[in-house]
């Protein structure tokens, strides 16, 4: 059973909001010490959501990914001076390696950050920012998302049926064309019966006035104050992007500004939110009795 | 004041020859409780969907129908969806969404309540139910009871003034239709609210019935209070009265028609045994002993997992040669793994289950006999199996039915039309899952026939039920099922009259005067002194009509010149963006771009407004475009989806085929994870999906060749080159020839198997799925 984060329980639309910030601020920053923070916070998060992950397994992975995207761009990108070695008539250089290894930490964190949103967007919040806006869409994703398991669930029994009427498939001939015809039968059933669904919305005043969408979401002084702390955090960001922070040119030649410390810690800040805010439930909870 | 009232009402469906319903006139109390019953084909549900507007099916009308004193010309809609609730038969197929919590907002929603007052009525209504522990769960969790309680919920939360039921329990076991039903009563009781339920399980509800309605062939019958409607029926010889509660026939059979009080229920039935002289023994029925066994269970033990619980304990019995046994017990007793075992696809892992024949000649009636059906008529689905059918359709009299679509026919017909293809097999053993769900007293009848014609020949029959009716009656030996243990194996004369609890209506009412009466000719028998020979029931005529025929209206689409004007749009979007950015920005723009698109398409989709069942199939191909992608997950990237969503847009439409596919890669995405490609996977299964809506009025794509190939073309290069954009984007600071090459190159093995893929599965679906699409669009009346 995965644990509940804290911030699961926040306003859909913040929880939204901050994602695609945190995506596109990982997107934009191309620092080496920027991304690798917004990797280690990302990793954070979620060995927080999931429960069983391997950290271990997890780091390996990352270094896997960051090794190959360095050795791809050592292969095509020959726009560095510092060269290392020559590859028949091209150039490996040094520009190209570190810009390729800055780009896989960027490659990580978006995976990182991505599986997050997965976990924390469950399709209750989803129908919920599709159903304030456009009901029609948010409508069929939940029905879409009723028919799978019903759908699935048929197949067996139909596969189950079938062999009454001798239909034991044996070779992989035999085994796909028996696979077919289950598919056959179960879309005929399916399509069939989407009368009856059809029905009983329609008896159920589907159709007659625009749809309203319910739901059980509250935005409270708590959420106020996230949303304000996160506008403020990802204002300094933007401010300090801006102002040129957190970015290092590869080529022709590397080059970075120093570090600014304030830039750093808004940074810093805004991705460990998620971890700040359990930290204070945590604590809440700890020292309420 | 009158709820209802018909006026001479006559329908018949177009191209029928018959009246559905023929000059119906009566008046529906406000608060009443109304039944209507009849053999399938009476009528029964066209009356019941003339009650309310939006369910009124098409064809040739004739008189009226007043609801509350208005015509139907004036029922407006908000009258027709608020103040009239209807509840269905199948519990699955009503649930729209996935959650318990939003099914019953669904209703509140579609009529624009507030968030406050529908969360108000929801929680109302579930504690009103008892529903508040499973409020959150999924719908797909809840067992057929509970989803039939939560669709009875989800209309009541619209606090109707009337509720119409078509058949809600047939699909139930007797203790959830027992539930469902003193639901109806405690509702009825507190909110007064209108009931018109059509019914076959008479005995429950007789007895809250204020009037009884019985139609023939779409024809009054009798109408009336229960006990003058039961009177009626006996005097006119109506095929129909054996429908009626036993207590009710036993009472009137043997007293005959005088006028006194009926008794309905049991308790009444028993204070009247309490004055009856009992001049009869009932003999037991004979049973044929010397049989030869055909089944051996010893000390059979079953569980599924090692260290689960056991489902089957200790089970040993016998069953011979050309018996009918009957397997009893409530859900969740083990009958359903019993029978997995009589068919030797689960291994008991103690104890051994031997049949003295092959595995071949061992047959298996399904619950739901749609699951054996994959042909377009019934001879069709007979001739897959054998080519000698006469004797078969002569056996199950199915002449009439030969030319019909299997979906077509009623849900009696279907299982005769199963048993036929099981039965040309040749088994010399039929197990029956549940045969008598959902059957009326006439194909409960029927079956019993063919039960004992089979029995003549020789064949054993083993039925596992619910219904303690049918086995008390039909069946030579039966096991009672309780906790994975038999608690008794007996002829079910002697199992019924040891029974207290778990007994027939009969012997419930007389055990006390007569302990060995099952039957209700036993107890007919016992008071009467004589046996009365049973007269063959009459039935009404159909009433002919001339047949008009209705023209099935088109509507023409009009959307391909907005469509495209859009995406040459976004072209000249792009490639303006790329010079006034070039080098930089590739990627912020290019999603714009897509974000862009896609908005378009969904608002152009809330603009158009779906007929209902369009919607559901819409939902039902993106259901299937998403199960195809984690299907075959062996071979990576062999998938049917790109098919699935092209034949979505080929017959219904470019919009729709941008819909399905977008809307594919969304919740795919959804359940595999998502990641930064989301937006350019829908683009792309989007843009074929509607493509492919307008490859649809080219006649040149109608070649089946040309299709694939144009699929194969489509998924190689507009899925391939779209969804591998992102990774191109991003690998660079700026994007080069070289690294687009490398990207592509790498992904060039997957795109080839996915698009050999799809125009393989295009081979496969393409026909078989437009020409079911095309089925639901006659038949349906759909506009698409």
């Amino acid at each position: 059973m995965d644990k509940k984060a804290a911030i699961e329980t926040y306003h859909p639309w913040i929880i939204f909001s901050y994602f695609v910030g945190i995506i596109g601020a990982v997107s934009v920053f191309f620092h080496p010490v920027y991304l690798f923070i917004a990797a280690a916070s990302g990793l954070w998060f979620y060995y927080q959501l999931y429960d069983h992950v391997q950290i271990a397994k997890q780091i390996l992975s990352g270094g896997g990914i960051i090794l190959f995207v360095t050795i791809l761009n050592g292969l095509w990108n020959h726009q560095g001076v510092t060269i290392l070695w020559y590859l028949g008539d091209n150039p490996v250089t040094k520009e190209a390696l570190i810009y390729g290894a800055v780009n896989g930490l960027f490659f990580y964190s978006v995976f990182l950050w991505f599986a997050c949103f997965s976990k924390v967007m469950t399709e209750d919040k989803i129908h919920y920012l599709f159903g304030s806006m456009i009901p029609t869409f948010a409508l069929i994703f939940s029905m879409v998302l009723g028919m799978i398991p019903k759908i699935k669930q048929h197949f067996e029994e139909v596969r189950y049926a079938r062999r009454q009427l001798g239909k034991t498939p044996k070779s992989m001939r035999q085994h796909i064309k028996e696979s077919m015809s289950v598919v056959s039968v179960t879309t005929t059933w399916i399509l069939e019966h989407s009368v009856d669904t059809a029905d009983s919305m329609k008896a159920r005043g589907y159709g007659t006035r625009r749809r309203t969408c319910f739901h059980m979401y509250r935005y409270d002084m708590r959420d106020c104050i996230f949303t304000l702390i996160m506008v403020g955090l990802f204002s300094i960001n933007i401010i300090c992007y801006a102002l040129g922070e957190g970015r290092i040119q590869c080529f022709p030649m590397i080059h970075y500004e120093d570090v600014n410390g304030i830039g750093l810690l808004g940074f810093s800040l805004l991705f460990l939110l998620p971890e700040i805010v359990q930290m204070k439930e945590d604590y809440v909870w700890k020292h309420m009795n | 004041m009158e709820a209802y009232e018909l006026n001479h009402l006559s329908f018949s469906y177009p191209n029928q020859k018959t009246y559905a319903v023929h000059d119906i006139s009566m008046g529906i109390s406000k608060g009443e409780f109304l039944v209507i019953c009849g053999s399938s084909g009476s009528g029964k549900s066209t009356l019941l969907r003339f009650l309310k507007e939006s369910l009124t099916p098409k064809g040739n009308v004739k008189g009226n129908v007043l609801f509350f004193q208005k015509k139907k010309s004036e029922w407006t809609q908000i009258d027709d969806s608020q103040r009239i609730g209807f509840v269905f038969q199948q519990p699955e197929h009503q649930i729209v969404t996935d959650k318990v919590w939003h099914e019953l907002a669904f209703g509140l929603e579609n009529t624009g309540k507030s968030k406050e007052e529908i969360r108000l009525r929801t929680a109302e209504i579930s504690e009103f139910f008892g529903m508040s522990e499973w409020f959150y769960k999924k719908t797909e969790e809840l067992s057929g009871g509970q989803k039939q309680l939560l669709n009875l919920a989800s209309v009541m939360v619209m606090d109707p003034e009337v509720l119409l039921l078509d058949e809600p329990t047939a699909q139930l076991d007797p203790i959830a239709a027992q539930n469902f039903i003193h639901m109806l009563e405690k509702i009825h009781r507190e909110m007064g609210t209108t009931i018109v339920i059509c019914e076959h399980r008479l005995q429950e509800v007789c007895t809250l019935a204020d009037r009884v309605l019985v139609l023939d062939y779409g024809q009054i019958v009798s109408l009336g209070q229960p006990r003058d409607v039961i009177k009626q029926l006996k005097s006119q010889n109506h095929f129909f009265y054996d429908a009626m509660p036993g207590v009710a026939r036993i009472v009137l059979e043997v007293e005959g028609e005088k006028g006194m009080k009926l008794p309905l229920d049991i308790k009444e039935g028993k204070m009247w045994m309490e004055h009856q002289k009992i001049t009869k023994i009932p003999k037991e029925r004979q049973q044929q002993e010397d049989l030869p066994v055909i089944f051996q269970g010893k000390n059979l033990w079953f569980r599924y997992e090692q260290d689960g619980e056991d489902i089957l304990k200790d089970i040993s019995f016998e069953i011979k040669q050309g018996e009918i046994f009957g397997i009893l017990g409530g859900n969740g007793v083990g009958k359903t793994t019993l029978l997995g075992v009589l068919r030797e696809s689960l291994k008991p892992y103690r104890g051994k289950a031997v049949w003295k024949l092959k595995q071949e000649e061992v047959g298996m009636l399904p619950q739901n006999p749609e699951t054996l059906f994959s042909k377009n008529t019934v001879k069709d689905e007979l001739l897959e199996i054998s080519k000698d059918i006469n004797e078969i359709i002569a056996f199950l009299e199915l002449e009439d039915i030969l030319d019909h679509h299997p979906y077509d026919i009623s849900g009696g017909e279907q299982q005769r039309v199963a048993l036929g293809k099981l039965l040309l097999r040749n088994p010399k053993v039929l197990l029956l899952d549940e045969p008598t769900k959902g059957l009326d007293i006439y194909y409960q009848r029927k079956l019993a026939q063919v039960l004992n014609r089979l029995k003549d020949q020789g064949i054993t029959v083993v039925l596992v039920s619910h219904d303690v009716e049918f086995c008390s009656r039909y069946t030579m030996k039966c096991a009672f099922l309780f906790q994975g243990s038999i608690m008794e194996i007996n002829t079910p004369d002697k199992l019924f009259a040891g029974n207290r609890f778990y007994t027939t209506i009969a012997n419930k009412m007389a055990r006390e005067r007569i302990p060995d009466a099952v039957l209700e000719e036993d107890v007919i028998l016992a008071c009467k002194g004589n046996e009365e020979k049973k007269k063959g029931g009459k039935h009404k005529n159909p009433v002919l009509c001339s047949a008009k025929n209705e023209r099935v209206h088109k509507m023409s689409p009009s959307s391909q010149i907005w469509m495209y004007g859009c995406i040459l749009l976004e072209l000249i979007l792009v490639v303006g963006s790329f010079y006034k950015f070039h080098n930089t920005h590739y990627y912020g723009t290019s999603l714009l771009m897509i974000g862009v698109t896609l908005l378009m398409f969904v608002v152009s989709m809330e603009k158009r407004r779906f007929q209902t069942r369009e919607l559901v199939v819409i939902a039902a191909m993106t259901a299937l475009a998403v199960i195809g992608r984690c299907a075959f997950f062996m071979v990576p990237q062999f998938k049917p989806m790109v098919a699935v969503i092209m034949i979505a847009g080929l017959v219904m439409g470019n919009q729709v085929g941008f819909f399905v596919g977008a809307m594919t890669g969304f919740i795919s995405n959804f359940m595999f994870g998502q990641g930064p490609w989301t937006p350019w996977q829908m683009l792309a299964l989007g843009m074929i999906g509607l493509i492919s809506g307008s490859l649809g009025n080219i006649k040149l794509f109608e070649n089946k060749w040309i299709l694939m190939a144009a699929g194969g073309i489509m998924t190689f290069f507009i899925y391939g080159g779209i969804v591998d954009v992102w990774t191109i984007l991003k690998l660079q600071p700026v994007p080069s020839w070289q690294s687009a090459i490398t990207v592509y190159s790498l992904a060039v093995p997957f795109n080839v198997v996915h698009s050999f893929a799809t125009i393989i599965f295009l081979f496969l679906l393409k026909n078989p799925l437009i020409e079911k699409l095309n089925r639901l669009k006659i038949k349906y009346q759909m506009e698409f």
